[in-house]
């Protein structure tokens, strides 16, 4: 169902994607990628404090996840928030310096 | 994996997220006389002077647009070792630094291009709304290199 979720999202299918992550909560506990897809999703919507919650969400279950942390950096750049956009960086990187392969 | 967006105008390009250290603002910028227009200057970046390359000039031929989603990219050579003290950093301005994309730069592959005058560009990638065009990284690092290697 996660998979059916990610097709409808790569083909551009915002809203049935979005529909498909529900479903997906709605039976399965939530996972990182999920609320990654989620985030993303509204990203693509232009919802950006709903994907904040999405992203968080995210790196509250697997706090090393990298794409949710990137995507942090730039939603807090893009409400002009910098102090906090450097925060998610720098957790990124150090990602990055423990060896993580991305 | 995500990579990360941006623009010169409407056009729009991606690189890997792997190289990129950080996304600042472009503040600090030092200009240095006589480079090349695409070499917008220079900023000190955690101790470190580092060349800052605009993007919008080397593709468009105008500078980058002073606005708030103008920012310059921390990317570093190679994703080795991020620590090392010999690890090489440049700056590049691109316009609307703001979003990812959620693909893998195999998903690029959907057409390789090169181009003699843009060793840079090495693929496209097509979606309902046109063209992105990646950007490999790596290759802007001899674009900065030349420019003071020249003098040295």
């Amino acid at each position: 169902m996660f998979h059916e979720a990610q097709a409808l999202a790569n083909r551009g299918e915002v809203d049935a994607a979005m529909l498909a992550c529900h479903r997906y909560l709605s039976l399965y506990e939530g996972t990182a990628n999920i609320y990654f897809l989620m985030g993303m999703l509204e990203v693509a919507a232009r919802r950006d404090p709903e994907a904040m919650r999405y992203f968080q969400m995210a790196i509250y279950l697997e706090p090393m996840h990298y794409d949710s942390l990137v995507n942090l950096a730039l939603l807090a750049a893009r409400r002009g928030d910098d102090k906090e956009a450097q925060r998610f960086w720098k957790r990124a990187r150090k990602l990055a310096a423990n060896g993580w392969e991305r | 994996m995500v990579m990360l967006l941006f623009y010169v105008g409407e056009e729009r390009y991606a690189c890997d997220s792997g190289p990129v250290v950080e996304v600042v603002p472009r503040i600090s910028l030092k200009v240095v006389a006589h480079g090349p227009p695409y070499l917008a200057g220079m900023i000190l970046y955690e101790g470190f002077l580092l060349p800052v390359l605009d993007f919008v000039q080397l593709r468009d031929g105008r500078p980058a647009e002073q606005c708030l989603s103008t920012r310059i990219i921390i990317l570093q050579k190679s994703t080795e070792s991020v620590q090392s003290a010999g690890r090489q950093l440049m700056g590049m301005i691109a316009e609307r630094v703001t979003e990812t994309i959620p693909l893998l730069p195999s998903a690029f592959s959907q057409r390789s291009v090169s181009f003699l005058n843009a060793p840079y560009l090495t693929a496209v990638y097509g979606d309902d709304q046109g063209v992105i065009q990646m950007v490999d990284i790596q290759h802007l690092f001899p674009v900065v290199h030349q420019i003071f290697s020249e003098v040295s």
